[in-house]
């Protein structure tokens, strides 16, 4: 074949062969031809085309000829991008195997043959690549990249291509080859440029992607096939995401598939890393405004205040700011904008972009339950608010989650408030009142459990026992999609797996006709001063686009949702019509809604001390005719008051009523279960004694309520509230009535609090002294003198255990 | 400045501030940052959550910022979750590195100046310019122990000093494994004959460790690998992650599950759980860090002064963080001060005798007192010199999560082990190169 003109170039590690093993050699040389094929393709140089170079491997080097169609400028211009992609390896790899190149480039006549390729030109070029002068000033240097030219390379392609080939870059370099003794040499040492500084999305000179661009277009019809791909010169744009634990596993799922698939550019590169944290609201909305996920630090009105506070040390709540957060519904941001404003943060606004996902709350009850009401009977799954708080006076329980931590436990609390107080709006003054705190109590007396997060309630029903009230006489209140996951036997919160062949009771699905709320699952972007970036915000926007895309949806479907347009779970589920959905929001104060559950919920241990000394035979305006018919009548109602979980025992007392006693226990302080309830039906009450006592009796029985009394549950925090209720004559006919008053007066706030309401027969006794008792225990007095003042009595106490105190 | 009065010395130092500000804004906006290194003033600290007993580090702030009031230290916790803590420093690193670009003043609620990172976030944050290269000489590397001091380097430069060293040691029942006359497994195989032989003998689980889906599996994953003569990822990022040189190490992990001896449980395990199980007195061996050798031996302790610590039966990996300065900081002067005094001798010690973290300097090690004190330093000391490091690479995060979700499906399941090992070379060859 004849000799053809070609650009000779060929290189050469510095110094490797004196490195370790094998495998460090192999690394080294797999980065010299990246560096160089990278090199190449930015100058448009062939590297892939066969016909139009010849390569060959030279151990710890390589011979690349160009042939004379390509112009061999574009060597030159490759220089410095070799340089720098050598000076980026080296950056990113152990010492171990780092690059550095020595160079030659020559020009000339080059033959072919079966063997490879020979002529006086190649053999010159390495020749210089070799020279002993070279390979010394080349140690005198830490570059990456050092070249060396031959006189007539320099003179007829660097020199004659003019500036832009920086000849005064050169420096003149007499070489001595073997056998020929000095000849003219040109060098220039390409030094690592900077290192390339991290820019976050499209560089911000346009420049930049044009040249991209510019060079990827003409190597995609040079080089037919492989372009290959410039390496990722910045990271992935970092997003912090915040999620509810409902949605928590399907949005990780989601958010993944959104991370690989997302690239920005044309280089392939990750542009997004998605973090997702579960927001498990332990404490609540309020707690979120102390804890940083908003804010970091406490909250600052502006960035000037808080620079010019003195930093100190806060040791602050952890700071675990998002940029999306994903609540179950909008009422949690109502109440989170509410918080806000009260704590006059202004560094923080919420923009709601729109719904991803859709569910309801429903009604999931057991089986055996649905059957006992005759639920199944009808047709449809639809109930009434009523009919659901029916059941509470069936002897039949609750369970939703707390409304202080949980979005669906919050609209399952409005939604049997406003049922049993007939109210639209949830209002402070609708929420206030005696009326209110009766029925309220009565509503939360048959809640049987108050956990965290619906999951873990449904993992409780999962475990109960066969026979239990958990197991066969509870109804959930949850959100569809929770209930969905807890029939097919999900593992709920990843933490309640269902055992293969384990069985769990089967709860049956049903909806409120009229008003079943509904939770719409919006995407919320936290922005802060100051503000994201513009990459960051591209990736959010793009995000929010991808979670209404189709394949977002579907999978949401498939995780028990409806998708934005309402379009069912998917597969379908037993309710089928669709019941009329309510939103909440601007219905529910929260401030007051939450304040009145943690009040009406208490439960409360109450003893019933009553006088039956002759005085109380007294006649009385009101049904039996006697004071003591009035108190049998008070004792039945106080009962009706009492749930569940609260106590109720009862005492009478006279002076010596009992040999030599003054009292006489009737009912045992206790939950008024079948048993009590039966003791209760048993009481009566006769005169007898022979005087009237006050003072040893009420210090007694507050003696018994702080002994017994206690929490029902081992470990429940639900303290009960304690409270005597005293229904006398009023007076004590022993001696030193005084004295012994204003002892009881001083012993009263002597230990664990107990409330003491004096209901007084005898007119004038409140006024005289027991006011002050009362009150000393932080009860009242209330003079009785006709069944009006008797109800208004037990209204007080009522409000005193569980309404608004006055 | 003694002689003039404070009103004169605060515009002095205002003058001063603003000049020097505007000096480094000058410096800034042109290439990279000779004036900001030596900048002075006050700084911000994020750490991870404080969880050690009597809250060790903020005293230690405290104690800085009564010695130093011009030069403050504002401490931010972060998530203790290394996941969540990596993606808030990302997001201010880069918050802060956009806003530089923009030459606008970076609020101090954006930058902060000394991070405590993983080590193994060392080549990410290298990488894209999160932080500043340290000069050894100014740091004393050399008072480090070495290996520490590794896995803070990158490219042969330092970018951080080791505040907090880890290592996985094998606790285990003695009293247990003294009752039936055995000695202390030192190798898997022994480790696997007594979970399998004395563990239900006394109705115990075998061996508890962290395999739950985040970076406790990769690190038993490659201990796993090391043990076994497999390595995933070579030192420049060079895919090894050979489907058959895997295999040997998954297996006895999906082995173990099979059979048993390791608890289902163990599946859904951090550091916490393994932990809760041990203390429970039910499990006679436990893969864990240092940090539970105190809580184990805490009053009300089940297992309290029953239990012994000792090197793994296979190679440790190495755990640790280091305290970086970040680009963005204008204070770096001070910011390397105060890194000077977190990682002082009295610091560590303190640190380690509160919370028994392994410290990171050798005179600790070498310290009597201690070594008399703490007969386990000896233990820690040696374990750390032997641990592994982990897959160096700036995309470490992504490399790390397709070995966890690609492999704990492997040990779970054993029947899709060679798919999932297949698909792991695929998945990893995208995540090392970024995509």
């Amino acid at each position: 074949m004849e000799p053809r003109h070609h650009t000779i170039f060929c290189v050469d590690m510095v110094h490797f062969t004196s490195q370790a093993s094998d495998f460090h050699q192999r690394v080294a040389r797999d980065g010299m031809y990246r560096a160089l094929r990278r090199a190449f393709l930015r100058a448009l140089l062939p590297w892939y085309s066969p016909w139009r170079r010849h390569r060959e491997d030279r151990g710890d080097g390589a011979l690349i000829l160009i042939s004379a169609s390509v112009p061999t400028v574009r060597l030159l211009k490759a220089l410095p991008h070799l340089a720098r992609e050598l000076a980026v390896h080296n950056a990113t790899t152990n010492v171990g195997v780092h690059i550095r190149l020595r160079a030659a480039m020559h020009a000339g006549e080059v033959a072919h043959d079966p063997h490879g390729v020979s002529g006086k030109a190649v053999n010159d070029a390495f020749r210089l690549l070799d020279a002993p002068e070279f390979k010394a000033e080349v140690d005198k240097t830490n570059a990456p990249l050092n070249v060396i030219v031959s006189e007539s390379f320099f003179n007829d392609v660097v020199k004659q291509g003019g500036p832009s080939n920086h000849p005064e870059q050169y420096r003149p370099l007499p070489a001595t080859f073997k056998r020929r003794g000095p000849v003219q040499a040109w060098m220039r040492t390409f030094p690592a440029p900077e290192p390339p500084r991290h820019r976050v999305g499209v560089p911000r000179r346009l420049g930049g992607i044009a040249v991209v661009g510019a060079v990827a277009l003409p190597l995609l019809s040079l080089v037919p096939g492989e372009p290959r791909p410039p390496f990722c010169d910045r990271p992935p744009v970092q997003v912090r995401v915040r999620v509810s634990p409902e949605k928590a596993q399907v949005v990780q799922a989601l958010t993944d598939s959104f991370e690989s698939g997302y690239h920005q550019g044309t280089d392939g590169c990750r542009a997004a890393d998605v973090n997702v944290v579960t927001a498990s609201h332990a404490g609540g909305i309020e707690e979120s405004i102390r804890e940083g996920w908003l804010t970091r630090g406490p909250a600052r009105a502006t960035v000037e205040q808080a620079a010019a506070t003195t930093l100190q040390a806060t040791g602050s709540e952890v700071s675990d700011e998002a940029d999306v957060w994903l609540p179950d519904s909008s009422l949690e941001i109502e109440q989170l904008r509410e918080a806000l404003r009260a704590q006059r943060v202004g560094t923080v606004t919420l923009d709601v972009r729109g719904s991803v996902a859709g569910s309801r709350l429903v009604v999931g009850v057991p089986r055996p339950m649905a059957e006992k009401l005759r639920l199944l009977d009808r047709g449809d799954r639809l109930l009434t608010w009523n009919e659901v708080l029916s059941w509470s006076r069936r002897g039949y329980f609750f369970g939703r989650a707390n409304p202080r931590t949980s979005s669906t436990g919050l609209a399952a609390t409005a939604a049997l408030y406003r049922a049993a107080l007939g109210r639209d709006v949830l209002s402070e003054e609708a929420l206030d009142g005696t009326e209110a705190a009766k029925r309220l109590h009565a509503v939360e007396q048959a809640v049987a459990r108050d956990d965290d997060e619906p999951e873990r309630l449904l993992c409780a029903v999962r475990a109960s026992r066969p026979g239990s009230d958990l197991h066969d006489r509870t109804a959930v209140l949850v959100s569809q999609k929770t209930l969905i996951d807890y029939r097919r036997g999900d593992s709920l919160d990843g933490r309640c797996p269902l055992p293969p062949g384990a069985g769990q009771p089967d709860l049956l699905t049903f909806a409120v006709q009229g008003e079943t709320p509904l939770f719409d699952h919006p995407y919320v972007v936290i922005n802060r001063t100051p503000p994201m970036s513009p990459e960051r915000r591209r990736v959010v926007d793009d995000l929010y686009a991808f979670l209404r895309g189709p394949e977002a949806q579907q999978r949401l479907r498939e995780a028990g949702y409806h998708d934005v347009h309402g379009q069912d779970p998917d597969p379908p589920q037993d309710v089928l019509v669709t019941p009329r959905l309510l939103d909440l929001a601007g219905k529910i104060h929260y401030g007051p809604l939450l304040e009145a559950w943690d009040r009406v919920r208490r439960s409360a241990a109450v003893l019933m001390a009553v006088d039956v000394s002759p005085a109380m035979d007294a006649s009385f305006p009101g049904a039996g005719g006697t004071r003591l018919a009035a108190a049998e009548t008070a004792i039945r109602r106080s009962r009706r008051l009492m749930g569940a979980r609260d106590q109720i025992g009862v005492w009478t007392f006279a002076r010596d009523l009992d040999g030599g006693r003054d009292h006489r226990e009737q009912v045992p302080l206790g939950p008024p279960d079948p048993a009590q309830d039966d003791r209760f039906a048993k009481v009566r009450l006769r005169p007898g004694g022979s005087g009237t006592v006050l003072y040893g009796p009420i210090r007694k029985a507050v003696r018994e309520l702080r002994r017994s009394g206690g929490a029902r549950e081992e470990g429940s925090a639900d303290e009960p509230t304690k409270a005597l209720i005293v229904i006398a004559d009023g007076t004590d006919d022993g001696g030193n009535a005084r004295e012994r008053a204003a002892r009881l007066r001083a012993e009263l706030p002597d230990g664990p609090p107990v409330r003491l309401y004096i209901l007084a027969f005898h007119s004038g006794s409140c006024e005289d002294g027991l006011e002050e008792l009362a009150q000393a225990g932080g009860g009242a007095c209330y003079p009785i003198d006709d069944m009006t003042a008797m109800r208004k009595a037990l209204d007080g106490v009522a409000a005193g255990l569980w309404g608004n105190p006055p | 400045m003694g002689f003039a009065s404070p009103a004169v010395r605060r515009a002095v130092a205002a003058v001063a501030a603003a000049s020097a500000a505007m000096a480094v804004a000058a410096a800034c906006t042109s290439a990279e940052q000779d004036g900001a290194d030596d900048g002075v003033g006050r700084i911000v600290f994020a750490d991870s959550r404080d969880t050690t007993r009597g809250r060790q580090i903020k005293r230690l702030v405290d104690q800085w910022n009564d010695q130093n009031p011009d030069e403050r230290v504002e401490m931010v916790e972060l998530p203790e979750n290394s996941d969540d803590q990596r993606a808030q420093l990302v997001a201010h690193a880069q918050d802060a590195s956009a806003d530089r670009d923009e030459d606008a003043s970076v609020g101090p609620d954006v930058c902060y100046d000394v991070i405590s990172i993983d080590i193994v976030r060392t080549a990410e944050f290298a990488r894209w310019g999160y932080i500043v290269p340290l000069s050894r000489r100014e740091f004393d590397a050399d008072a480090f122990l070495p290996r520490p001091i590794e896995g803070a380097s990158y490219n042969g430069k330092l970018w951080g000093i080791p505040l907090r060293s880890d290592v996985g040691l094998l606790y285990y029942r003695k009293d247990v494994l003294d009752r039936a006359g055995a000695r202390v497994p030192t190798s898997w195989a022994e480790l696997r004959r007594q979970a399998m032989s004395i563990a239900p003998a006394n109705n115990m689980a075998g061996y508890v460790t962290q395999l739950g889906a985040y970076e406790g599996f990769t690190v038993n994953a490659m201990e796993a690998f090391w043990d076994t003569g497999a390595e995933v990822l070579g030192p420049d990022g060079e895919i090894l992650a050979e489907p058959s040189a895997l295999r040997p190490g998954i297996s006895r992990l999906a082995q173990g599950v099979a059979e048993g001896w390791i608890p289902q449980e163990a599946l859904t395990f951090n550091e916490e759980g393994a932990r809760s199980a041990f203390q429970d007195g039910s499990v006679l061996f436990m893969r864990n860090w240092t940090y539970a050798y105190q809580v184990l031996n805490s009053s009300g302790s089940r297992v309290a002064g029953r239990f012994g610590v000792a090197p793994l039966p296979m190679s440790s990996s190495l755990g640790g963080w280091n305290l970086a300065v970040s680009r963005c900081s204008r204070h770096r002067a001070t910011a390397r001060r105060f890194i000077k005094f977190l990682t002082g001798f009295e610091s560590q010690r303190t640190l380690f005798t509160q919370t028994g973290v392994a410290p990171t300097r050798k005179a600790l090690y070498d310290n009597p007192q201690l070594q008399r004190a703490y007969p386990h330093l000896a233990i820690l000391r040696t374990s750390i010199d032997r641990a592994r490091t982990r897959p160096v690479t700036p995309y470490y995060d992504q490399v790390s999560s397709t070995i966890q979700s690609r492999l704990r499906r492997a040990v779970t399941d054993p029947k899709v082990m060679d798919r999932e090992l297949a698909a792991l070379r695929t998945d990893m060859l995208r995540a090392a190169d970024g995509r």
